[in-house]
């Protein structure tokens, strides 16, 4: 199976988040997830983009095929240059929300993905670290 | 001394006719020669360099979508028009043709490759007879490629450009025309509306399926409203939060909703996410939807009598 390593996703507009979406749930199928997953995994792709179109205008989602010792999986890097988020914790519980939202995107994103990771830094930018491993 | 150069630059060549880069005057004034000559060269041997560029066309496959006449025909006018462009240094003329070609092609489904290929062929065939041309003398070729080249690059930018936008045009014409149709209220019995959902909802669509919504439920002064989700591929935390209020907003207007098609998947997905949608009555499939709505509105559907067959006949 060829796999291309890396792909990026310039992100600026709603019409890239169903862009990224896509790509991500090609690349999903791709590397053997099916099902529910493929939902899971979109609908994840779909929370990180959104944000980044949200708070940061502008940024990018690399998507790669994860191959550890026994397993595979995906792997979503969701990064922009935004104005970063000022308190992580805060931002990961359910409910909280600076805009309109519901306050569920990042909380409820780590509960999709098996890995989450977020590192943020105030006026310089935010990136999402994701993976979903393959049962 | 630079700036001398300049000022006489400014004075001397007006508006779009300058082709070239910046430049000393005597080089602009021998760039003029050079293109004459080479717009004279052009004309010349005009049969033989268009056969040239459509039979490389041909062989590259470009234009497939074409006969050969067209390409040929279509391929005379760019020729002219390239030259014209050399000549007079306004592009005008091409950008307005290349407008018109895209118009037509577009339809035909030539891509943008095959445009920017078949100007950059153009760009080479004629490069090559300029290379025969001036071979023995290779300083005078290296001045007629100095002149040349900007100006061909030019025309290939116009060219493709050209036709990007006519693209671009036409991408957003039919992304209105899909919007106006893309979200129809209908009323299926007194008091009772269906909006099925077809495609990708974000923002700007929610907002509008919102509002033809409410629009609909005060002009048919419904009562219940089943919203069909089953076109939807993917529904995130943005997505239900635009459903639960469109769900209050109708609420408000005095009308029950009952939202139909939401997927096993898309629904487990939304429940890990961990949306709230308990005030939201939701049925498996739109034909049990409109049966719970024809509940709530007092119908009662029965099957006729099977008509005896004479009737039937008549």
């Amino acid at each position: 199976m060829s796999l291309k390593a890396e792909i990026h996703i310039p992100i600026n507009s709603d019409a890239d988040i169903v862009t990224a979406r896509q790509q991500g749930r090609e690349l999903a199928q791709q590397a053997g997830f099916n099902g529910s997953d493929l939902t899971v995994i979109s609908t994840a792709i779909s929370e990180v983009a959104r944000n980044i179109v949200e708070h940061a205008r502008s940024g990018e989602i690399v998507l790669s095929v994860a191959n550890g010792p026994g397993r595979s999986g995906l792997v979503v890097v969701a990064r922009d240059h935004g104005p970063g988020i000022l308190d992580i914790s805060l931002a990961m519980q359910d409910g909280y929300s600076t805009g309109k939202g519901l306050g569920l995107g990042l909380p409820g994103t780590r509960r999709l993905m098996d890995e989450f990771e977020i590192t943020s830094k105030p006026g310089a930018g935010t990136t999402v670290t994701m993976k979903k491993w393959r049962r | 001394m630079a700036d001398s150069k300049k000022r006489d630059k400014r004075t001397r060549i007006p508006g779009p006719s300058s082709l070239a880069s910046p430049m000393g005057t005597a080089m602009l004034e021998s760039t003029a020669v050079l293109l004459r000559e080479l717009v004279s060269h052009l004309r010349e041997n005009r049969t033989q360099l268009r056969e040239e560029w459509a039979r490389r066309i041909t062989e590259s496959q470009l234009l497939v979508a074409m006969t050969q006449e067209e390409i040929f025909k279509e391929a005379t006018a760019v020729y002219d028009n390239y030259v014209a462009v050399l000549e007079t240094g306004s592009v005008e003329a091409l950008e307005a043709y290349a407008r018109d070609l895209s118009e037509r092609i577009i339809p035909r489904g030539v891509e943008t490759r095959e445009v920017l290929g078949i100007v950059l062929l153009l760009r080479d065939v004629l490069a090559r007879s300029l290379f025969k041309k001036y071979q023995a003398d290779f300083g005078l070729l290296n001045r007629v490629l100095d002149a040349y080249e900007p100006a061909a690059n030019r025309i290939a930018n116009t060219v493709g450009v050209g036709f990007v936008q006519e693209r671009e045009r036409i991408i957003r014409q039919q992304q209105e025309a899909i919007r106006e149709l893309s979200t129809p209220v209908l009323q299926v019995r007194e008091r009772l509306l269906i909006l099925p959902i077809i495609g990708v909802i974000d923002p700007q669509r929610a907002r509008q399926v919102t509002e033809q919504l409410l629009r609909g439920i005060r002009a048919n002064r419904a009562k219940v409203v089943v919203i069909d989700i089953t076109g939807v591929p993917s529904v995130d935390s943005t997505v239900a939060n635009h459903l639960v209020q469109t769900v209050d907003a109708s609420r408000l207007m005095g009308a029950t909703v009952i939202v139909t098609g939401l997927s096993s998947e898309i629904a487990q997905t939304l429940v890990t996410i961990g949306v709230d949608l308990t005030k939201m009555k939701t049925i498996g499939d739109l034909q049990g939807g409109i049966e719970e709505a024809e509940r709530l509105l007092g119908y009662r559907v029965t099957m006729m009598m099977q008509a005896p067959e004479q009737t039937a006949a008549k």
